[in-house]
């Protein structure tokens, strides 16, 4: 497991997609910020607070959900059209194991992808809009709950995107498959509660700014649910699977 | 008793009513260099792939280094080197990197054996190229290269010198044979090429529309392609006696009608008949007969394309 793992990580830090993404990403958001403070409405309302300042870092990347099903996508339909999925297989490692470490390999993507987007956020942030009111242990406390929440929600995406991959195989198809998720199914659904719960779009502080310990329960334990139940359903999928 | 790398056992692979492969069962000695050929489709890569396990057999069994079911033929996949219809390769890695991620995924720490794979299969100039650039004939070498990674006692390699030069097909042929002969290394190999896979291959394989149809060692295809004199004679007895007498030799055989089949003198006709007359022995017919490599291989796939 650790030499899959060990392998997995090699091909991530190499990966010319998931670079792409993290430099695109941190200058998206940096944009984004400085486009804000141009608005004189929007200073007002996002300056004064730290409370403001830490939503804000989760806030702004909304589109890391196409980050993630760009670079697992690549990552994995790379793989199947190189045929170097073969490797691990061809030499005896339980399918099974493959796959988890394909899923703690993106999930760590996903999550260094948001890092990089909270950092740039919050660098540019400061440069714009300097730092607002004193950093506590309470906004600490939410800073880390926050983090927690969403890192979360994008390792549940990303088991979705991953999932996809994994049954559709080329990189056209699994792209389609995984913008369809992220903005039509959401728009199709998404007007329903249980529709954004399922959509996990609930954990998004946008549409919940002040999340109450029940929606939190109720959001984890979707995301873990969604995550569970695509790892087993790719991991099953892999295991079945002909590979050519 | 020999001992088998490979055997498997009525091993079928069934794609809905069309049928891959069927009730094959295969026998790879160790050290064997093992010749698979088939015409296209008709199952070699199939069978290649369940045996690395990247295919299910629909039924069947494989044991791999004597020991069957899942979990040891896990075990036994770790101690295979395999390229499967071609190199899998990371476009955008160097050569290096490519051996170095194989490396890690074997758990190999020591760098310096890839320098020296590398060396052994003549790309240790390759600097910092990526492989998208690399020619057809240096993938392959790579793709042999990421397969020796690991000391594998079991090569398996489908169609490997497809893409090489004459002059790569040569250097591959000679490597194959040096792997082989002084690493002890048991080799699977499929090709085209039939004249190619007879210089190094010690048994073959023969499979057509998904069936195993034979096997035989190099020594029996030997036999089984030589050429020879067929005669059709008055008196097979005399003449049998005139050639031990005269040619001195015994290397050929009576057959029913007067039937004799001489395996060498090849070049002598003229002097066997002229012998054979001058003791009263008349001749009704001599032809030179026997197949060729290909033309033997072609019969036992059905006749028309091969491999």
């Amino acid at each position: 497991m650790l030499n899959l793992l060990r392998s997995d990580f090699y091909k991530l830090k190499r990966s010319k997609t998931f670079l792409t993404c993290l430099g695109i990403l941190a200058l998206v958001v940096a944009y984004i910020i400085i486009d804000f403070s141009s608005s004189a409405y929007t200073k007002e309302q996002l300056s004064p607070s730290t409370f403001h300042w830490i939503y804000m870092l989760f806030q702004v990347p909304y589109f890391i959900p196409v980050c993630q099903a760009l670079f697992i996508t690549m990552l994995i339909t790379n793989e199947y059209s190189t045929g170097t999925i073969k490797d691990s297989v061809s030499l005896g490692f339980s399918r099974m194991k493959i796959y988890l470490s394909k899923l703690i390999t993106v999930s760590v993507g996903s999550i260094l992808i948001m890092i990089v987007s909270i950092f740039s956020i919050g660098i540019t942030s400061i440069f714009v809009f300097g730092i607002y009111g004193a950093f506590s242990m309470v906004d600490l406390l939410l800073l880390v709950r926050m983090f927690l929440i969403q890192a979360l929600l994008y390792t549940a995406y990303g088991s979705i995107f991953l999932m996809i991959a994994f049954l559709i195989k080329n990189i056209g198809g699994t792209m389609a498959f995984s913008i369809f998720f992220i903005l039509i199914l959401g728009s199709i659904i998404g007007n329903s509660s249980w529709g954004r719960i399922l959509l996990l779009m609930d954990f998004s502080p946008t549409s919940i700014p002040h999340p109450q310990a029940v929606d939190i329960g109720i959001t984890t334990a979707v995301a873990l649910s969604n995550l569970v139940i695509c790892s087993g359903i790719g991991g099953f999928i892999f295991k079945k699977q002909d590979i050519k | 008793m020999a001992e088998y790398i490979l055997q498997t056992f009525g091993l079928t692979k069934q794609y809905g009513n069309y049928t891959a492969v069927n009730n094959v069962n295969m026998k790879i000695k160790k050290g064997d260099i093992y010749g698979f050929i088939g015409r296209n489709g008709a199952g070699k890569t199939t069978m290649i792939r369940m045996i690395t396990g990247l295919v299910t057999p629909t039924k069947g069994e494989i044991e791999l280094f004597s020991r069957k079911g899942e979990k040891n033929m896990n075990a036994g996949l770790n101690r295979i080197g395999s390229i499967i219809e071609h190199p899998a390769l990371y476009p955008d890695f160097t050569g290096y990197e490519n051996m170095e991620l194989r490396g890690k995924l074997l758990g190999i720490p020591d760098k310096k054996m890839i320098g020296s794979i590398l060396e052994v299969v003549g790309l240790n100039d390759i600097g910092k190229k990526k492989v998208k650039h690399f020619s057809l004939g240096m993938r392959q070498r790579l793709g042999l290269a990421l397969a020796l990674l690991g000391n594998p006692d079991f090569l398996v390699l489908d169609e490997p010198i497809n893409g090489l030069d004459p002059e790569g097909i040569v250097e591959m042929r000679k490597l194959l044979k040096k792997l082989n002969e002084e690493q002890g290394i048991t080799i699977l190999i499929s090709s085209h090429i039939l004249g190619e896979l007879s210089k190094m291959a010690t048994r073959y394989g023969v499979i057509n529309n998904g069936t195993l149809v034979e096997e035989f060692t190099d020594q029996e295809l030997k036999l089984k392609c030589r050429k020879y004199l067929s005669l059709r004679v008055s008196d097979s007895a005399r003449a049998s006696m005139v050639l031990e007498d005269v040619f001195k030799t015994a290397n050929y055989e009576v057959m029913p009608d007067n039937v004799i089949l001489v395996y060498d003198l090849l070049n002598m006709s003229g002097e066997i008949c002229l012998e054979l007359a001058k003791n009263n022995v008349k001749i009704y017919s001599i032809e030179s007969k026997g197949d060729d490599l290909e033309e033997y291989f072609m019969k036992l796939m059905g006749g028309g394309h091969y491999a």
